[in-house]
């Protein structure tokens, strides 16, 4: 209740600005200098005032925010030749693992590296 | 009254005749500015508790979440039926740092402090996870660390966010509000080990470990300490001891029980002990940087620090370090590729400094600190 009321009265703040310095341009237009000043530095300052409690509203935490959709993957790799593969993690995997043989020269494959890539952000 | 009057005509003289809305406009834009001059503090000081508020419930779900998911992976290991009883009886252990009144002998204090509450910690998980390898031991005393630290961050934020909001302290809020950021970070780091912890994956503070396990594959691998393999390599002429914590469990080992061991009780004299870890890298740096300076690289409260220093300067072996830049999250979230690339270079660096170092025909240490959760050798 209390941040929709803050919001409320930024959003306020922020049309009354607008408004007063739409007024001071129109005054301006119209030469009537002391009017325009006045209403453009109240103006300003009360558009300074709304962005900044409008800053402050985005920035509290708990707004959603863009989470990275991962997945793992494991990199395979022979110690004979240059051998290389990437494939999907499976549980059990860990890096050093001895897993087969490699399918070019029948040598040792070995998992070296386990790592997150970034799929889609949503 | 006479004053307000005043005011009211020289707000009604510098606008004009006849322009009584803008007049009004103004007037009330004036007494809100005046509130907003007056009671702002108050209003920011409210709008920041309710910010608050929204991180300790969002610490408060991190925190049952890592509960739940220590229980999920004890009950697999499990057939007592009391296991949340204990693991809600676990997160809340605390250590008692020994006083520093008298500091003379304080790192034994510390070490045999510590080495208790670990013990501890995996009497408990033996008795509860009946069916689990050690390896897996390993990893769900990880498990339940992580849940005691995210009980205790949400814990101490719940208190400052109390206590600010029963003093109404403008200042303890401002502070709360500082810390958030680091705190909310740190949180999400630890929610991401999780994960790797559970299924065995590499996280960044293995780095170390990591370019150890690549220099000694092949060679026979021997237990010399708690948690702690070495292998002996021979690498362009010199004979190199490279010691890292047994994975690929969740083990941080004692290498610094492993270094003394090798020098005072095999009698090995080494001409140079080379360390590799994981360090944090400051904001614009880049993950994965290598740097290479002296000293003892290793974490920690200081303890194995104290103990590695003090064998280094015993005998007068050189300490050289190699470091691994990353962040604090990335050192517990799963290894990403920048390390990995920062790895392979750590790995150049180990040789160059090898050759430039180690005489041929002589004998280096080397040793992969950090954990080692996801690595094997």
């Amino acid at each position: 209740m209390i941040l929709l009321a803050y919001l409320l009265v930024s959003i306020i703040i922020l049309l009354f600005s607008t408004f007063l310095l739409i007024q001071s341009i129109q005054a301006y237009t119209l030469y009537q200098y002391e009017r325009g000043f006045s209403l453009l530095f109240t103006g300003v300052i009360g558009l300074a005032l709304s962005l900044y409690m409008l800053s402050v509203y985005a920035r509290r935490p708990g707004l959603i925010r863009r989470r990275e959709v991962k997945r793992m993957l494991t990199v395979v790799e022979c110690v004979s030749c240059s051998y290389r593969d990437k494939r999907e993690y499976i549980r059990g995997d860990y890096v050093m693992k001895e897993i087969g043989e490699c399918p070019i020269c029948g040598g040792k494959t070995l998992i070296t590296e386990i790592y997150p890539e970034v799929v889609s952000r949503k | 009254m006479q004053s307000i009057q005043l005011i009211l005509i020289k707000a009604g003289g510098v606008v004009g005749e006849g322009d009584n809305l803008s007049t009004i406009f103004q007037m009330i834009f004036l007494i809100f500015f005046l509130v907003m001059m007056t009671y702002g503090q108050k209003i920011q000081a409210l709008m920041m508790l309710k910010n608050i508020s929204l991180s300790v419930e969002k610490l408060k779900r991190m925190r049952d979440e890592a509960r739940m998911h220590a229980i999920k992976y004890l009950k697999e290991y499990s057939d007592r039926s009391d296991v949340e009883s204990i693991l809600d009886r676990m997160l809340q252990y605390f250590w008692i740092q020994p006083t520093s009144l008298d500091p003379t002998g304080i790192v034994g204090k510390i070490e045999h402090i510590l080495n208790l509450r670990d013990e501890r910690i995996r009497e408990e998980i033996m008795a509860i996870a009946s069916k689990a390898e050690p390896m897996q031991v390993s990893n769900i005393e990880k498990i339940v660390e992580i849940g005691i630290s995210m009980d205790q961050i949400y814990r101490v934020v719940r208190h400052y966010y109390m206590f600010g909001k029963k003093t109404k302290s403008i200042f303890i809020v401002y502070q709360l509000e500082a810390q958030l950021p680091f705190i909310l970070q740190e949180a999400e780091a630890l929610m991401e080990a999780l994960t790797a912890f559970e299924n065995c994956q590499p996280i960044g503070d293995g780095a170390g470990a990591l370019v150890a396990a690549r220099f000694m594959y092949g060679a026979e691998k021997h237990k010399i300490t708690k948690d702690t393999v070495y292998a002996d390599i021979v690498f362009e002429g010199r004979i190199i001891s490279v010691i890292k914590a047994e994975g690929p469990g969740g083990n941080v080992g004692k290498p610094d029980q492993a270094i003394t061991k090798l020098i005072e009780e095999y009698s090995r004299k080494p001409s140079t002990v080379i360390m590799v870890d994981a360090a944090l890298k400051l904001e614009g740096e880049e993950t994965g940087e290598v740097a290479e300076g002296v000293g003892a690289a290793i974490g920690g409260i200081g303890v194995e620090k104290f103990r590695i220093e003090e064998v280094a300067k015993k005998y007068g072996i050189p300490l050289y370090a190699v470091v691994i830049k990353q962040s604090l999250k990335e050192a517990v979230s799963p290894m990403n590729r920048k390390i990995y690339d920062g790895i392979y270079e750590a790995i150049e660096r180990v040789k160059r400094i090898i050759k430039e170092k180690i005489p041929v025909g002589g004998y280096g240490i080397l040793v992969g600190v950090g954990n080692t959760v996801g690595i094997g050798q």
